[in-house]
C-alpha cells in the first residue's frame, strides 16, 4: 500500500477582512464577497514567509520522530511565492528540520498544483522502491497586485505531506494528470505581482483542466461521482469549486468539509491541499476521496484516495485550529507583505 | 609613583566641522599648548578610540597619530569600547610603572556624528555579543534589559531611573565642555521617546564628537611646580561579552573585581572618596556602578538616586559625575575614560572653576566597556 | 555590514538545534531605534529566556499580547525570519519566540 503515511499544516494566525480590502479601494464590499464567496484570508506575518511556513507545518508532525526524519529519501517544495528564482528552499527546509543529507531535492512551480504534482512524482519513486519516503511541502505567501481582484483572495498557509508505505492513512489508489499551454495566469521572474487573463481563467482554463482530468480519473478507475465520500477542488475563490461540483455531477455535501477558502482565502500550492487537511479531520476508515488540484498554465492533478483504518492515530484537529485568528488593517497587511 | 600634570578637552557636540584627526590633533596640540611641553619631551602616547575601524574605516591609527604630531615614538592604541579612554590610561600608568623617568600623552578621541542615527546603533552594537547583535538587540537594549530585571527585583520605577539624568543635567549646566547645558526635569525624562524599554532618549547617554588628553609622568623634574596628582591605584578587572552569560543581571562584576582592587592598592576607604566620574551610559549604569562600587548596598540605588544623595548641593561627602556623567557632558567613545579621569584632576587641583566641590583630596573615575565587558577603576589623591 | 553566507550557514547548524524548546522569560526590552537591518521592524521585542535545559538565549518576540510580555513567562522558540537584506543577499532565518499558549 503507498500513500499519505502523515502530515500537518500551518495556517498563519492573521486576517484581513475581504471588506477592508475593498474599502480600501472604494468598491462596493457586498458585491466582492458575494461574487467570491470569500469573507476574509490569512496573512503571513511581517517575518515569516515560504520556508518559515513550511518548516511549521513539516515540524509539527516531524519533531520528534527521529526515525521517520532519517528514512526520507526525498524532499520537495512547491510554491509559487519562493524568495529565491536560483536556490532551493527545499534543502533549507531539509536542513532547518535536522533530516539526513542521504535525499534528492527540488522546488517545484505551476502555479497552485505546484506540489501535488511533486506530490505524484514522490508517490512514484516510493513505489519503485527507490526511497523510503519522501516529504512534500506546499506553501505559499500569495501576494497580488494592489486593487487587483486576486488582492481578494491570496493568502497564506503551507502544509506538508509525508509519502510512504507503512501505516499509510490515505492510500493513493490512482492519479490523472490533464494538461495543457494556456496562458491565464503568470508571473514573470523578475516581476513582483502575478498577472492574469480575466474571464479567460474560467471556461478554457480552470474548468476544462479540472474537469477533463476528474472525468478521465472516473472513467480510468470504473468509479461515479456518488462513489466519493470527500470531494476536494482547487479554490482560487468560493465560486468556481462549487460550479465544478455542479458541472461534473457532484453534490454540496461531498463538497462541504473541504471548501475552506470562504475564511481562509487562497493559499495558492497549499489551497487544495488544505482542503485536504480538512477532510482528513473528519474522514473515516473506507471513506473514497476524490482530490483535484489546478494550476494555472495550466493542468490539474486528480487523485482518487481512500482513508485506512491508520487514520485515527494521525488526523489533526482543523476547524477548531482556525478558529484562533487576529484581524489586521490594510496598512498592516501592506506591510505583511512588503518584505525584503 | 605616576601623577598626572595636565588636562585637556576639546568641547563635546556636534562638530561637524572637524574629523577624526582633526579632533587628535587639537587635544594633543592643546595641552602641549597649555603645559608649555614639547613633543620631544614625550616618550610614548597611549590613546583610546573605539569605531576607527568600524565607522571611519581607519586602522593603523597610531600611524596617523605621527604624522599628525610629527614623531617616530612609540604609540599604543587601546580598544575597550566606551573604557577604550580608560583603558589608555591604564595601560599608560601600567607603562610608567616599569619605565622610569618617562612622560607620556594619554589621548582620547571619537568622531560619530558623520553617520545615520541607525548606522551609529549599528556601529555601537559591536560592543555587544555576537548573539546580542544578531537579534537586533541594540547596545541600549542590552542595558534595558539589566534595567528590567533590576527595576523588577527591587521595586522601583523609571522615576528612579530619571533621577540621575537630572541630577547630571544640573551638573553639566555648570561644565563649559558639556554637550548639552541645560537642566531637565524628571518629567522631562519620562516623556521623552523611548529608545529601548524603559530607557528613554533622556535616560541615555548622546552621540558626540569630542578629544581628550592627559599628560602623565614618573620624572620627578616634570612634575615640579605643576599642578599635579597621584595615580594612587588603577585596576582593570573583565566580564563576559553576553549579559546572557552572566552570573546576576543586577550588577556588573568587572565593576565590583576592579574597584574593589583598586581599594586595596590605594590603601583608602571609600569614605575616602571626595568626587567620583562613573559610567553613566545610561541611567541605569549609573545605579549599578554606585552599588558595584561599594557605595550603595545592592538593591538601595533606585531610592538614593531619587534622594539625590550624590548631587553637588546634597551636603554629603561623595559628589558624583560633576562634569555632567556621561549623559550631558556627552560620550565621545574613546575620549570619556580620559575626560572622567581629567575632571578628578581638575576637582583635586582646585581647576574645577564652578563645579568646585571644596577640599576635594581623593577622587575616583570608573569607565566601563560595553554591558561590563571591561572596567576600569582609577583612584587618584593630592 | 555584510551579511556573510558562511557566517549565515554556520549559524543555521547552531540555531537549528534550538528549535521547538520551552523556556521562560528572564527579561524584555522593545527596541524603537535599530541598526538599518531591523529599522523597517521597529518597534519589536526581544527576549532573554532561560531555556528548560536551563542554557539562557537571546531571540525577538513575535505575535504575542501585551500581557504575554512579562518576566516570568513561558514562551517556545520558532523559526522566522531576521530582518531585512539587501535584494541580492543571501536571506537570513533565525530563531525566534512566541507566547507558550
Amino acid at each position: 500500500m503507498f500513500g499519505i503515511v502523515d502530515y500537518g499544516f500551518y495556517i498563519p494566525k492573521y486576517r484581513i477582512k475581504i471588506e477592508d480590502i475593498a474599502n480600501q479601494w472604494g468598491k462596493c464590499a457586498d458585491k466582492v464577497e458575494l461574487s467570491l464567496r470569500i469573507t476574509e484570508k490569512a496573512v503571513a506575518g511581517t517575518d515569516e514567509d515560504v520556508l518559515t511556513m513550511a518548516y511549521e507545518a513539516a515540524s509539527s508532525f516531524l519533531s520528534g520522530d527521529a526515525k521517520a526524519k532519517k528514512q526520507i529519501g526525498a524532499v520537495f517544495v512547491g510554491s509559487e511565492t519562493f524568495q529565491y528564482a536560483v536556490k532551493p528552499t527545499s534543502t533549507s527546509l531539509a536542513e532547518w528540520l535536522g533530516l539526513s543529507h542521504d535525499y534528492l531535492a527540488y522546488d517545484t512551480q505551476f502555479a497552485c498544483k505546484a506540489a501535488t504534482g511533486a506530490l505524484i512524482s514522490a508517490l512514484g519513486m516510493v513505489k519503485s522502491g527507490d526511497i523510503e519516503s519522501a516529504l512534500v511541502c506546499a506553501t505559499d505567501k500569495a501576494n497580488a497586485r494592489p486593487k487587483d481582484t486576486l488582492e481578494y483572495s491570496a493568502g497564506s498557509g503551507a502544509n506538508a505531506w509525508l509519502v510512504g508505505h507503512e501505516n499509510v492513512i490515505a492510500e493513493i489508489l490512482s492519479w490523472h494528470s490533464y494538461t495543457s499551454d494556456t496562458p491565464d495566469f503568470w508571473r514573470r521572474a523578475k516581476s513582483e505581482f502575478p498577472s492574469h487573463a480575466g474571464r479567460f481563467t474560467g471556461t478554457p482554463a480552470y474548468f476544462q483542466h479540472l474537469g477533463e482530468a476528474v472525468k478521465r480519473l472516473l472513467h480510468k478507475t470504473n468509479t461515479k461521482p456518488s462513489d466519493y465520500h470527500h470531494v476536494v477542488f482547487h479554490m482560487p475563490n468560493g465560486s468556481f469549486p462549487l460550479k465544478a461540483a455542479r458541472q461534473l455531477g457532484f453534490s454540496k455535501e461531498q463538497m462541504e468539509v473541504g471548501y475552506i477558502v470562504p475564511k481562509l482565502g487562497n493559499s495558492y500550492s497549499a489551497s487544495a491541499l488544505m482542503g485536504l487537511v480538512s477532510v482528513l479531520e473528519v474522514a473515516q476508515p473506507g471513506d473514497n476521496i476524490l482530490f483535484a488540484s489546478y494550476g494555472s498554465g495550466a493542468g490539474s492533478d486528480a487523485i482518487q484516495m481512500k482513508i485506512t483504518k491508520h487514520i485515527d492515530k494521525k488526523r489533526k484537529p482543523f476547524k477548531k485550529r482556525i478558529l484562533q485568528k487576529e484581524y489586521i488593517d490594510y496598512a498592516t497587511y501592506t506591510k505583511f507583505m512588503n518584505m525584503k | 609613583m605616576s601623577s598626572i600634570i595636565g588636562y585637556y578637552s576639546t568641547p563635546f557636540g556636534e562638530l561637524w566641522d572637524k574629523s577624526l584627526d582633526d579632533l587628535f590633533l587639537e587635544a594633543a596640540t592643546g595641552i602641549m599648548n597649555d603645559l608649555q611641553i614639547e613633543m620631544k619631551q614625550i616618550d610614548a602616547i597611549f590613546f583610546g578610540n573605539m569605531l576607527g575601524g568600524v565607522v571611519e574605516k581607519q586602522l593603523l591609527l597610531s600611524a596617523h597619530l605621527s604624522e599628525l604630531l610629527e614623531v617616530n615614538i612609540p604609540i599604543y592604541r587601546t580598544e575597550a569600547a566606551c573604557a577604550s579612554g580608560g583603558m589608555a590610561f591604564h595601560t599608560a600608568h601600567e607603562y610608567l610603572k616599569s619605565n622610569p623617568n618617562k612622560t607620556v600623552l594619554v589621548l582620547g578621541a571619537e568622531k560619530m556624528t558623520d553617520i545615520t542615527a541607525s548606522e551609529i546603533t549599528e556601529a555601537l552594537a559591536t560592543a555587544a555579543s555576537h548573539k546580542e547583535q544578531s537579534v537586533g538587540l541594540t547596545f541600549p537594549g542590552v542595558y534595558a534589559l539589566m534595567a528590567q530585571v533590576y527595576l523588577d527585583k527591587y521595586g522601583y520605577s523609571e522615576e528612579h531611573l530619571a533621577a540621575i539624568s537630572v541630577k547630571n543635567h544640573a551638573h553639566g549646566v555648570l561644565n563649559d565642555k558639556a554637550h548639552f547645558r541645560r537642566y531637565v526635569t524628571i518629567d522631562n525624562v519620562l516623556e521623552s521617546p523611548y529608545v529601548a524599554y524603559p530607557l528613554k532618549v533622556l535616560d541615555s547617554s548622546p552621540i558626540s564628537d569630542g578629544a581628550t588628553a592627559l599628560v602623565m609622568t614618573n620624572d620627578s623634574q616634570m612634575v615640579q611646580n605643576r599642578k599635579s596628582v597621584t595615580v594612587l591605584s588603577s585596576e582593570t578587572a573583565t566580564d563576559t561579552i553576553s549579559i546572557a552569560k552572566r552570573k546576576r543581571l543586577d550588577e556588573v562584576e568587572s565593576t565590583k573585581v576592579a574597584g574593589n582592587n583598586a581599594f586595596l592598592k590605594a590603601k583608602i576607604n571609600r569614605t575616602d572618596i571626595d568626587v567620583m566620574e562613573v559610567h553613566d551610559c545610561f541611567s541605569i549604569a549609573e545605579i549599578l556602578a554606585l552599588e558595584d562600587l561599594g557605595f550603595w548596598k545592592k538593591g538601595q540605588g533606585g531610592r538614593l538616586a531619587q534622594e539625590m544623595v550624590t548631587h553637588r548641593d546634597s551636603g554629603n561627602n561623595t559628589i558624583v559625575n560633576t562634569s555632567g556623567g556621561l549623559k550631558a557632558a556627552g560620550h565621545p567613545v574613546g575620549s570619556t575614560g580620559i575626560k572622567q579621569i581629567g575632571e578628578v584632576y581638575l576637582q583635586l587641583t582646585r581647576q574645577a572653576q564652578e563645579r568646585q566641590v571644596k577640599n576635594a583630596s581623593y577622587g575616583l573615575a570608573h569607565n566601563v566597556g560595553g554591558s561590563g565587558g571591561v572596567a576600569v577603576v582609577s583612584i587618584l589623591g593630592i | 555590514m555584510s551579511h556573510s553566507p558562511v557566517k549565515i550557514w554556520r549559524k543555521q547548524k547552531t540555531d537549528r538545534d534550538l528549535l521547538g524548546k520551552n523556556g521562560t522569560i528572564i527579561s524584555w526590552t522593545e527596541i524603537n531605534v535599530a541598526p538599518p537591518q531591523y529599522s523597517s521592524k521597529t518597534p519589536y521585542t526581544v527576549v532573554l529566556v532561560k531555556l528548560d535545559d536551563s542554557s539562557n538565549i537571546y531571540g525577538q518576540m513575535v505575535d504575542f499580547e501585551k500581557k504575554d510580555r512579562e518576566i516570568g513567562k513561558k514562551v517556545r522558540s520558532i523559526l522566522r525570519r531576521n530582518g531585512d537584506v539587501g535584494p541580492e543577499d543571501v536571506l537570513e532565518y533565525t530563531v525566534k519566540f512566541v507566547p507558550l499558549s
